[in-house]
């Protein structure tokens, strides 16, 4: 009971701490007023500040009408109010970042052929921590949406794998017994930094580039990904299942026998829930092991929640050399375990009116 | 006629012999208890009359229907099965109440995926068989709730609530305490003074000679000795006397 108070408590507190960076970064009020500049059809592109004071963004749209790499030059009206007016800038492709500070005769390099959606964002300096926030927050969420997106889909998949491998694995077919609980047994044996390897790499090393089934883009990775995710959790799941399905005295189907219930009767009726109340406890760990392990994702540029924090480090969205917004992501981490456990606690306590 | 008649059952686990050829009869009414040591093979016995095992020969016949030929060489198909299953009753040594259900819920809970009747006859039915076995304070509580006695006296009204017309009992005292032993023979004994037809397989020995018409003594795999229970004041074989004299 203790244990589950200081859980809960401690829960709240990140929870809260988690809620206090949102109202920060969204509530607070910070007028990122917005201007739409007109797009380039030359080289040399000419943004232009508004001249009603700070606080302003200059959104613009360039492509590039040449197949060499050109060089572009941004040009901006000083502001008397905002002289030294930080500036923070980035582009939406993510091909590019440029260095903030003026925005006076900042040259950037693009690819050929390349479009390119310039977003900038100009303030006059005093609200600078501020912007940072909004930006690491924003790129942070998106690296989020993703994790959740790989923990949804892993769910989903794994559940109704693992259930399909515990059935192999428990067969009578003894060929078929063996040969799921080898592959099991590979599966819980080996990293799972390793499979995610494999299954990304693979088809391309071995069958060339254009063969490759995943592609280069960020889809194609979070497919590996799930994949990989899915057939490593639908193992360790299955191996619960097992458990929780043999766990069922055999008393219990037997009392369901002799009072003539069907098999199915037998199995929805007296031992689908007593399994469900074994599984929970074990479901609950692995299912919290899973969010802190898509971050393995990373290891194949994924863009999860970490690769969206680690970023920052070098440079990311026009901000360099930052470590906090690691730390950052280690609370939407603890945050999401927490409500996790939470929830599970709850469930545990639903199923707590009956012994197994 | 012979509610039961069983013929020369056999069974075996891979090599070992557990029935070497059981003969019976059961009248209605009549309360049959078997005796015997541990690994005789009663509960074989009582698992092959209630279809959680077949025996390999013999058969077992009720109210004149053979149910079970060990002659015939096939299993029974699972509507068989649950047909024949539903002639007899259970009551196992380990109760196997379901524990995620209510006292009540555990009683009405065959009858009612059976469709045994409407909702309402299940449940004042179930209600009396509850009351009958001096539990009606219980009847929203939880298996985990009651003791092993109180789980006992449950799952013989939810035996009885299937109206098996032969209803067997597989050691119901032998994972209790004696002083919770007691309350579930009252409630058999009880069962026995209404002709409830039953087979008892129990370690009681003045429980056996109170309340049952007739007596089996088996000894590895084999009836060694049956008759009144006069046998268990004076009994004509030896293994039944040293069986006796254990106690």
């Amino acid at each position: 009971m203790k244990k589950k108070v200081i859980i809960g408590v401690v829960s709240a507190a990140v929870i809260a701490v988690l809620g206090v960076f949102s109202f920060i970064v969204y509530f607070l009020p910070y007028d990122f007023s917005q201007t739409e500049a007109s797009t380039a059809a030359c080289d040399e592109y000419t943004a232009q500040a508004s001249s009603d004071g700070s606080g302003e963004v200059i959104l613009a749209e360039y492509e590039s009408k040449n197949k060499e790499s050109k060089g572009f030059q941004l040009n901006a009206k000083e502001d008397k109010s905002s002289p030294n007016g930080a500036f923070f800038m980035w582009m939406i492709d993510g091909s590019y970042d440029i260095l903030g500070g003026n925005i006076n005769n900042k040259v950037i390099r693009i690819a050929p052929k390349s479009d390119l959606k310039i977003m900038a964002l100009f303030n006059d300096g005093s609200n600078a921590a501020l912007a940072n926030f909004k930006i690491v927050f924003s790129s942070l969420n998106e690296g989020f949406v993703q994790t959740l997106y790989l923990f949804a889909v892993t769910l989903l998949g794994a559940i109704p794998l693992g259930l399909i491998i515990s059935f192999g694995s428990m067969s009578r077919f003894k060929p078929l017994s063996y040969f799921v609980r080898v592959i099991v047994w590979i599966v819980r044996g080996s990293p799972l930094m390793l499979q995610l390897l494999i299954i990304f790499y693979m088809p391309g090393m071995l069958f060339g580039p254009e063969n490759n089934i995943w592609g280069g883009e960020e889809s194609g990775r979070f497919a590996a990904a799930a994949v990989a995710f899915i057939i490593n959790y639908a193992c360790y799941f299955s191996e619960i299942f097992r458990g929780g399905i043999q766990g069922v005295p055999v008393g219990q189907h037997e009392a369901g026998q002799v009072l003539g219930l069907s098999k199915s009767q037998i199995f929805f009726k007296v031992t689908l829930m007593q399994m469900i109340k074994r599984i929970v406890p074990p479901m609950s760990n692995e299912i919290i092991t899973l969010v802190k392990d898509t971050s393995l994702a990373r290891i194949i540029a994924m863009q999860e929640l970490i690769w969206a924090g680690q970023a920052f480090m070098k440079s990311s969205h026009g901000i360099h050399g930052i470590i906090w917004p690691l730390f950052a992501t280690g609370i939407y981490y603890l945050a999401f375990s927490g409500i996790l456990t939470l929830l599970f606690g709850w469930v545990e306590k639903k199923l707590s009116y009956f012994k197994v | 006629m012979a509610i039961l008649e069983v013929k020369g059952i056999k069974k075996n686990f891979g090599k070992t012999e557990v029935l070497k050829g059981i003969d019976f009869t059961l009248e209605k009414g009549e309360v049959l208890s078997i005796i015997g040591s541990s690994g005789s093979g009663k509960t074989t016995l009582l698992r092959c009359l209630n279809s959680l095992e077949f025996a390999d020969w013999g058969q077992i016949i009720v109210n004149g229907e053979v149910i079970y030929d060990g002659e015939v060489n096939r299993r029974p198909t699972e509507a068989e099965l649950r047909k024949n299953r539903l002639h007899f009753g259970l009551v196992f040594q380990n109760f196997n109440l379901f524990p995620q259900y209510s006292v009540l819920d555990n009683v009405t809970l065959a009858p009612r995926l059976l469709k045994k009747g409407t909702a309402e006859e299940i449940e004042s039915t179930a209600m009396e068989l509850i009351e009958s076995v001096g539990l009606k304070d219980k009847i929203y509580n939880y298996p985990c709730e009651l003791s092993g006695g109180q789980q006992q006296r449950v799952a013989i009204a939810r035996a009885l609530a299937m109206k098996p017309e032969i209803l067997c009992f597989d050691e119901p005292t032998s994972a209790l305490d004696p002083e919770l032993t007691g309350e579930v023979l009252k409630v058999i004994k009880s069962l026995a003074d209404k002709h409830m037809t039953m087979i008892v397989v129990t370690h009681e020995m003045s429980f056996a000679h109170d309340v049952s018409e007739r007596i089996i003594f088996m000894d590895d795999g084999v009836i060694a000795e049956q008759g009144s229970p006069a046998i268990l004041d004076d009994p004509q074989s030896e293994r039944l006397q040293s069986f006796l004299n254990s106690f």
